[in-house]
């Protein structure tokens, strides 16, 4: 929603400056955004957060009416001024942040009793600190309002007092059971709830099943640094919840018992040694991302046995933050009937230097596939580089992923598309096109991408006679 | 009067004051007004866009002229080996260009954008109305958005006391 161009501050007196210019050689009529019809000023109400929305329209008696009319709302706790301004934001302390969060709960209620009740809130998405009396306030009326009018789309984003990089294991059943309190209390917000993601929580064995019962229209749940305590396992059934992400954690493993609309899994970073989901009945299950620092001591995944019961996926995304592979290239016959709808593959972040020729195996074995994008990077943000920790935590050193065809001769039909991102030209890479390009016989047809870094344009596209071209302004 | 030059299919476009403007089809149906005006059929002489006056309805079009999607005559893609991603990356680096104007231009390319239809430019023109006002006091935004302050001096302390958040 918010803007966080810091380029925008450098440029601020400059525009002032002509601002005003403007406005003394203006008519002083013509220029004045009030003079804007209501809808036309809504549309453009309703791209800021909610607070900054009410910022512009207490400005003048004319525009003051307006946020009675809005039809999306976004209230947030970090709406501060100056927050996404990194020379201002060292000035702002944490009474800001709360004193915001207030804001945010006065102004919920405010406007949800206020507003015009014939004008369908269309979305209606909460971000605040799970802090009395502000959540209570914030639940209360959001119950109301869904008891009183239309509401689409309601979503709620909750964090805690503490960020988890100072909650203890006691702060984190604190934080579970402040939140199990704050759904007793308000219940029917939550059982109009569509979206919710939950932060830094520990929950007893059956307080997540409770919540999914009590959020009956859930359509995504998100939960961060969440979990029902060391090895849990986490069953989950619901008849509405299309998307699951789940990040960090300490379950032992996340079982999708009875989830018949389920479309979206992610799962990042889990804890467990073993196969960290089980999929039940999720016959609409369609794209599963995975996301994992793999460590040696940790078992490697087999695709045959991990998706055994989905054959549905067609859309797969592997992230390895740029350490080690923790899938095993398996042989067609096995992988091929849970792969049959598979159409696009992702492999994220594979570390560089190493041979890629072992990514053959999901062509091999997917002969639907249509797109396959893989990025080569080692993401210096994100490695470990301290050579004690490394060793302490069990991080491998770089190796090639054994594997060697099935089928020499192999063909695929359906690939269209091949983009690498972090492309070099050395000889790692061009055979390992080459040996892409060889047996995808349709992929001269489509357009393979090459970018030597993530962020750019791509400098090279291999045209149709499989030529290496380098683009102008590259 | 629909015309055809070099194969394409021409529409006339006229502004209140009297200017005639000559475009494709293809660029005027941009404009989804426009699109259903040519689809209705009600299209066959000249278009008069009340309300827009010349100089802001060359600017809408020097914008539909850029953003109409490139096809050849056959409908097939122009090139066959620029990237969609690139295509992009160069209509923002060219949006950013053209929305380089005064606030009065900026608030009636708006209005011109609502009533013919075109969500890309109403898009545009809306959220860099906007962008400024994020990280601003409100006197940087009241003065940014030439907002005047028609408050009476005991209507202002009202609203400052139930809002007291938002003057902080």
């Amino acid at each position: 929603m918010k803007n966080k161009n810091g380029r925008r501050r450098r440029n601020l007196n400059a525009m002032q400056k002509a601002a005003r210019k403007e406005a003394s050689a203006g008519n002083g009529e013509g220029d004045r955004l009030s003079k804007l019809p209501n809808d036309l000023l809504l549309n453009i109400l309703e791209r800021v957060d909610t607070l900054d929305a009410i910022r512009v329209c207490v400005l003048s008696k004319q525009m003051l009416k307006l946020p009675t009319m809005l039809s999306q709302f976004f209230l947030s706790f970090d709406s501060i001024p100056a927050y996404h301004d990194k020379a201002r934001v060292s000035s702002l302390s944490l009474s800001d942040v709360f004193r915001t969060n207030s804001a945010v709960a006065h102004v919920t209620d405010n406007i949800l009793t206020t507003r015009s009740p014939e004008i369908t809130i269309s979305k209606l998405k909460i971000r605040f600190i799970l802090m009395q009396p502000d959540s209570l306030t914030i639940g209360k009326s959001v119950a109301s309002a869904m008891a009183t009018q239309k509401v689409d789309a309601a979503e709620f984003e909750i964090v805690t007092e503490k960020p988890y990089k100072i909650c203890s294991s006691a702060d984190l059943l604190h934080h579970g059971k402040q939140f199990n309190d704050f759904v007793c209390a308000c219940p029917n917000a939550f059982a109009g709830l569509r979206r919710l993601w939950l932060r830094n929580m520990r929950f007893g064995a059956l307080d997540i099943p409770n919540i999914l019962t009590t959020c009956k229209l859930l359509e995504s749940l998100r939960l961060t640094h969440c979990d029902s305590g060391i090895h849990s396992v986490l069953q989950v059934e619901h008849a509405q919840l299309v998307e699951l992400l789940v990040d960090y954690g300490q379950f032992e493993r996340v079982e999708l018992i009875c989830l018949p609309k389920l479309k979206h899994v992610a799962y990042t970073n889990w804890s467990s040694c073993e196969d960290p989901m089980y999929f039940g009945f999720v016959p609409q299950l369609s794209k599963l991302s995975l996301t994992k620092i793999g460590v040696r001591s940790e078992k490697n995944i087999e695709l045959s046995q991990l998706l055994a019961n989905v054959p549905s996926i067609s859309e797969l995304h592997l992230d390895f933050r740029s350490e080690k592979i923790w899938i095993i290239p398996e042989c067609p016959k096995l992988l091929a009937p849970v792969l049959s709808k598979l159409q696009h593959v992702n492999l994220d972040h594979l570390p560089e230097g190493c041979d890629l020729a072992w990514t053959m195996f999901i062509l091999e074995a997917a002969p639907s596939l249509k797109e396959l994008c893989i990025t080569v990077w080692d993401h210096w943000c994100i490695i470990f580089t301290d050579k004690e920790f490394r060793k302490e935590n069990g991080f491998c050193n770089k190796a090639d992923v054994k594997w060697k065809p099935y089928a020499p001769n192999f063909k695929h039909k359906n690939l269209v598309k091949l983009t690498i991102y972090g492309f070099q030209p050395d000889d790692n890479f061009v055979r390992y096109i080459r040996c892409v390009v060889e047996a995808a016989v349709n992929v001269f047809e489509g357009i393979t991408e090459l970018h030597n870094s993530v962020a750019t344009k791509p400098v090279l596209f291999l045209s149709l006679q499989f030529k290496l071209v380098t683009l102008p302004n590259a | 009067m629909a015309t055809r030059e070099a194969g394409k299919k021409m529409i006339m476009l006229k502004s209140p004051d009297g200017m005639e403007f000559e475009v494709e089809e293809a660029v005027a149906m941009e404009s989804q007004t426009i699109r259903k005006m040519i689809e209705d059929d009600c299209a066959d002489t000249a278009i008069l866009i009340p309300n827009i006056n010349s100089k802001i309805l060359s600017r809408v079009i020097e914008y539909c002229n850029k953003h109409v999607p490139t096809t050849g005559a056959t409908g097939a893609a122009a090139s066959d080996t620029v990237a969609p991603a690139a295509l992009a990356e160069d209509l923002k680096i060219w949006d950013a260009e053209f929305i380089k104007v005064n606030r009065a231009t900026r608030f009636n390319l708006i209005q011109a954008a609502s009533y013919l239809n075109i969500k890309g430019l109403l898009d545009l023109t809306s959220q860099t109305t906007i962008d400024t006002i994020s990280d601003n006091s409100l006197e940087e935004i009241r003065s940014f958005l030439s907002t005047k302050n028609d408050y009476l001096p005991e209507e202002e302390q009202t609203i400052r006391r139930e809002n007291q958040w938002a003057f902080q």
